[in-house]
């Protein structure tokens, strides 16, 4: 199941809110979350619902023998052996075919490659259990004796699919009981509301434009950039979509959960994208990878390579994909050399300009690496203007002109106008009047987007027979 | 404060939860589900099937999601909204300043790579070696025997200015006659010599050639349409003492010594008609003989004599006739005239069934839809090849009309710099054609008139007036006259029409266009008999008829039909093979021929050689789209219907 869904916003939902608020007793609460969760994601995956089960009891059991025990090489162990059945899991589903076609290409064998279905949100999911394992691992937070509420924990369906990757120690206080007041409603309302119309209406219509743009017969250097412009929009408001509506949706059962983006399409450098673009993915890698390396103490270089091919993997099992990710620990390491201190340096304003403009070129540039896990050369060569027919065309002109409105309205709500002009002014109305206003958001906004996805839902048999 | 606060929060929960909770409570609950969506002519998803296997798979649940969304409430409503929230994505771009150029459904459909080593060798093999059949059908029914005959003495209707026939003589062809009794054997027997070639059959098949021989009845086998003699054109007005080898009785008394008819069995189809004729071979000194025509069962037959001296003869309905041809008391044949209802067997629902058009790059541009088509070099030969075995194996002349689209008439080269040139397609198509084959090229007439009205705004077809001009250029390409467009009928049937355009692209700036059906009527009268998809038969009494837009024409696509213009031969017939561009084209064909019949190769699977060997057919056409031209499946598909599967 998947949040943009006529059936999840108008069956699921519906069903879920009375059941959970009619009843009082908090067990039973955490028994009707852990339910229809596990119903959200048996929705889409039938057989790896069970997957999924299996291997957080697999944790919980890792997590109550470390906790068991004081003698440090038998904690050692069972951790080492929780890692290593989450990371095999995620690898087996996720990365086996790929490691078996890398193995063919570079030593020239020839394994027959299995192909495996991969479980929607395994990637999210085992980063989940094991940041609980090691969390408990290092003390950072007490072993959770109930199987349940871990379970909650990690097959919470608002972030079980697309995060944010919420940690345990985050949240494991708000697992035995949560308060949601009506304000705590409406604010997780207003949230998820935001983020389903970022989804539905656009980074659903930045989809079509990239299919328009790029399936034309000739390639024109305009054409392909912003074919590139559109993916970067398109995966933004796609991504922060759904970390809105995961954040909304946990609001509006009383879990409080970290932000996941903060605006990176304004960052100044690729360092700041990185502390406001997928949040929770880079501080697990921090906590997890970059710092028990040894962080910028020691070998800081070789700390970040491994921590970007592991964000670069983590996001498919592709070279391109990995490529991406050196590309971003390169510019990393120029900046944290030279570059930042360069633009700090000269005045404030054009340092500012710059840094916008430099951060927009190497991001979109940066996703259509990301884009592109076939003929990635030769796409990247045409934005470079090989193998280009010109500048633009009939079609690329005609494409862009009728999506002008849209482009415009993306890169204006990718800025963070709205928190500005409400931190300005829209604090200091009264509160009635504030909740007015977000009201009239959500039903707006909801409202525009079941249109929306009831208009999808439209496939008239194409091909008549006359 | 805090409680005013409360207050407004849960008031704004309850209203929230009113519009939306209700809403879903309401899709929750819906008594009455609507089954059938009219406006994407689809069934609704309904409830699935609970089974294990379904859940493991995932469909059950997928089902359940589209049956909510596809039963949403106000959904035909919301849809329409959601279209218009489409149109607001940014504006229309203008080429030159003036006209508007948007672009639509620009991603092309993933098409299935095909084998095309296997299906030239298969061509290959089929040209140039024997012309098999990989599955011999049943051809039409023998009729059953022992039909009675009635009173021979009784007439049939026949047309007060013609009460005779005149046979005063038979043919001098006796370096013929070698080949003549294999003309009058059973005519089922004929089928190896369908496979040979003849040279002189373009102009057999022609109505030319009877007005040349008013007064002497030929023992032409027509139905065949292949073994033709040395046209006997020589209207010879003296009786030549001939003597043949006849199946008659022996040759007795003064002046009549046989008689014999062109066939003693003939299939028809219901609505479809053919020519009987009977020779009198006389001794010198014979005046002109008349024969009578007799006919045991009017109701499933129909004759009426033709001016050339024989008789016209009418499938009205399934059942056997017996046509009986007598002089005096003494001479005496029969022909045996079987009508069949044609046996259509209709495919199962093909998923994977091709459109006849591909909507592919279209585009709006000034005020009308346009579409584009492109060129595959081996696809047109497959399709050349296609109309190349046709002619080899039923040996009439095979005409070829590729139909252009709409984005033909387009000048502006701003415009025209980015798409195919059709013209420049049409050529090399052309080139591809065995020299046996008719490839008409009807750009260059289309060219001329461009100003026309020739496609329409807001469909892939062009309209009847782009279809005359293909006619003109296929008549010329025949050395026929043209019916000149003025002398049609002329008539609007609708002003108001929306094609296909809408459906294939969703956008509503296609509602902005509008277009009008134009009809041009045929100058003869005709009937027509529809087999639709279930096999059951329909009767028009024009081929062009009331139903909207360009369904009108020849009611649009089906298996089997089978036109007939009494005022034309019946011995002239055109098989059309054709896809829905054909049916604007085909009533142009009831200038000149006795019987059409229109074979929608994708609607049944009937093998059109095994049941209409037997018929006559002197002229086939193919008449389609240039984009299906250009594709493999129309071609593999015209073969099937000869039975031959490829690749």
């Amino acid at each position: 199941m998947v949040f943009s869904h006529l059936f999840f916003l108008y069956v699921f939902l519906a069903l879920l809110f009375l059941a959970y608020f009619a009843i009082r007793n908090n067990a039973w609460r955490r028994g009707v979350l852990v339910a229809f969760s596990l119903l959200f994601y048996a929705w889409g995956e039938p057989v790896c619902v069970f997957l999924m089960i299996g291997l957080v009891a697999a944790d919980y059991l890792f997590g109550r023998l470390i906790s068991a025990t004081r003698v440090e090489s038998r904690r050692k162990l069972w951790l080492v052996c929780a890692i290593v059945s989450n990371l095999g899991v995620l690898g087996f589903y996720k990365y086996l075919g790929f490691f078996i076609e890398t193995l063919n290409t570079i030593f020239n064998v020839s394994i027959p490659t299995v192909s495996v279905t991969m479980p929607i949100g395994i990637s999210f999911f085992t980063f989940q259990t094991m940041s609980y394992v090691i969390d408990v691992y290092r003390e950072d937070a007490k072993v959770q004796k109930s199987y349940i509420r871990l379970l909650l924990y990690v097959s919470f369906f608002p972030q079980l699919i697309a995060g944010p990757i919420v940690r345990y120690k985050d949240i494991e206080a708000q697992l035995e009981s949560r308060t949601v007041s009506a304000a705590d409603f409406n604010e997780g309302l207003f949230r998820f509301s935001r983020g389903l119309a970022k989804k539905v209406l656009i980074a659903d219509n930045c989809a079509k434009v990239i299919d328009s743009l790029y399936g034309l017969q000739e390639a024109t250097l305009l054409g392909r950039w912003a074919g590139a412009v559109f993916f970067t929009l398109q995966l933004y408001f796609d991504f922060s979509g759904y970390s809105d509506m995961a954040i909304g949706l946990g609001r509006m059962f009383g879990f409080r959960f970290l932000e996941n983006f903060n605006y990176p399409l304004i960052s100044t450098s690729a360092t700041d994208f990185w502390r406001r673009w997928h949040m929770s993915l880079g501080t697990f890698f921090r906590d997890y990878v970059y710092i028990p390396l040894g962080g910028n103490r020691h070998d800081q270089q070789r700390n970040i390579l491994v921590v970007w091919f592991l964000t670069g993997l983590w996001h498919g099992a592709s070279w391109n994909f990995i490529l991406w990710g050196l590309y971003y620990a390169v510019l990393l390491m120029i900046e944290k050399a030279t570059l930042l201190d360069w633009f700090k340096r000269i005045p404030r304003i054009p340092s500012k300009i710059l840094g916008h403009i430099y951060t927009v070129f190497i991001t979109v540039f940066g996703f259509a690496i990301f884009y592109f896990d076939k003929n990635l050369f030769r796409s990247l060569g045409y934005l470079f203007g090989i193998g280009i027919s010109g500048l633009t065309d009939l079609f690329t002109s005609s494409i862009l002109a009728d999506n002008l409105f849209l482009l415009a309205a993306a890169i204006f709500f990718a800025i963070p106008v709205f928190p500005y002009l409400w931190k300005r002014w829209g604090e200091k109305i009264p509160y009635t009047a504030q909740r007015i206003l977000k009201t009239a958001v959500v039903i707006l906004f909801v409202g525009a987007s079941t249109v929306r996805l009831v208009g999808n839902s439209y496939s008239p048999f194409l091909y008549f027979r006359f | 404060m805090n409680k005013n606060n409360k207050i407004v929060d849960i008031v704004c929960v309850a209203l929230v939860g009113a519009i939306f909770g209700g809403t879903a409570l309401w899709n929750i609950v819906q008594p009455n589900r609507p089954t059938i969506s009219e406006s994407e002519k689809r069934m609704l998803a309904t409830m699935p099937e609970f089974s294990l296997s379904s859940l493991a798979d995932g469909s059950y649940f997928a089902g359940i999601s589209s049956f909510i969304s596809d039963t949403f409430i106000g959904r035909e409503q919301l849809v329409g909204l959601s279209k218009k929230l489409d149109t607001l994505t940014g504006v229309d771009y203008s080429v030159d300043g003036e006209e508007n150029f948007v672009l639509l459904n620009p991603v092309s459909e993933k098409r299935e790579e095909e084998d095309t080593d296997a299906i030239s060798a298969a061509f290959e093999a089929l040209l140039n070696g024997g012309a098999q059949q990989n599955e011999p059908e049943k051809g039409p029914e023998n009729p059953a025997p022992g039909t009675p005959e009635t009173d021979p003495i009784v007439l049939p209707e026949v047309p007060e200015d013609e009460p005779e026939e005149n046979a005063p003589e038979t043919p001098e062809e006796p370096e013929d006659r070698p080949e003549e009794p294999d003309e009058h054997a059973e005519p089922e027997d004929k089928s190896d010599e369908g496979k040979s070639e003849e040279p002189e059959e373009p102009e057999g098949s022609e109505g030319s050639e009877e007005p040349e021989t008013p007064d002497t009845l030929e023992n032409r086998d027509e139905e065949k349409g292949d073994k033709e003699k040395e046209p006997a054109s020589e209207a010879d007005p003296e009786k030549e003492p001939e003597s043949e080898e006849t199946e008659a009785p022996e040759p007795e008394g003064p002046a009549v010594t046989a008689l014999q008819l062109s066939r003693d069995k003939m299939t028809l189809t219901v609505g479809s008609g053919s020519v009987l004729y009977a020779t009198v071979n006389a001794e010198v000194g014979g005046e002109d003989v008349t024969v009578r025509w007799t006919n045991s069962n009017k109701e499933a037959v129909a004759i009426s004599l033709n001016p050339n001296g024989g008789i016209d003869v009418k499938g009205l309905a399934p059942g056997t006739a017996i046509l009986a041809c007598a002089y005096g008391k003494d001479f005496r044949e029969t022909c045996e005239v079987t009508v069949t209802e044609i046996e259509i067997e209709v495919p199962d629902y093909d998923e994977n069934m091709t459109a006849d058009f591909l909507p592919d790059g279209l585009f709006i541009y000034g005020d009308a839809v346009y579409t584009q088509a492109s060129y595959s070099e081996t696809n047109s030969r497959y399709y050349a090849q296609t109309a190349a075995y046709y002619q080899k194996l039923f040996g009439c002349r095979v005409n070829v009309i590729v139909a252009p689209v709409s984005s033909m008439v387009i000048q502006n080269p701003n415009v025209t710099s980015k798409i195919a040139d059709q013209g420049e397609i049409l050529d090399k198509m052309a080139a591809l054609y065995d020299p046996a084959v008719n490839f008409v090229n009807a750009y260059s007439k289309l060219w001329e008139h461009k100003k026309d009205y020739l496609f329409f705004r807001t469909d892939h077809h062009w309209t009847q007036r782009g279809a005359y001009y293909a006619y003109a250029a296929w008549a010329e390409s025949v050395d026929l006259e043209p019916t000149p467009l003025e002398d049609f009928e002329f008539a609007i049937h609708q002003e108001d029409y929306q094609g296909s355009m809408y459906n294939w692209t969703l956008n509503e700036k296609v509602k902005e266009f509008h277009d009008s059906v134009e009809v041009f009527y045929p100058t003869k009268k005709n009937t027509m008999t529809v087999t639709d998809k279930n096999g059951k038969t329909w009767q028009f009494n024009s081929c062009i008829n009331s139903n909207s837009g360009y369904l009108c024409f020849i009611s649009g696509d089906h298996p089997y039909t089978v036109i007939n213009v009494p005022e034309n031969p019946q011995d002239k017939n055109a098989l059309v093979m054709k896809d829905s561009f054909g049916n604007a084209f085909v009533p142009f064909l009831c200038e000149h021929y006795g019987n059409i019949i229109v074979v929608d190769a994708r609607h049944t699977t009937m093998n059109v050689y095994n049941q209409l060997k037997d018929y006559g057919i002197t002229d086939i056409f193919f008449v389609n789209n240039i984009q299906a031209a250009n594709t493999y499946g129309w071609a593999k598909r015209y073969m099937e219907r000869v039975g031959q599967y490829l690749p």
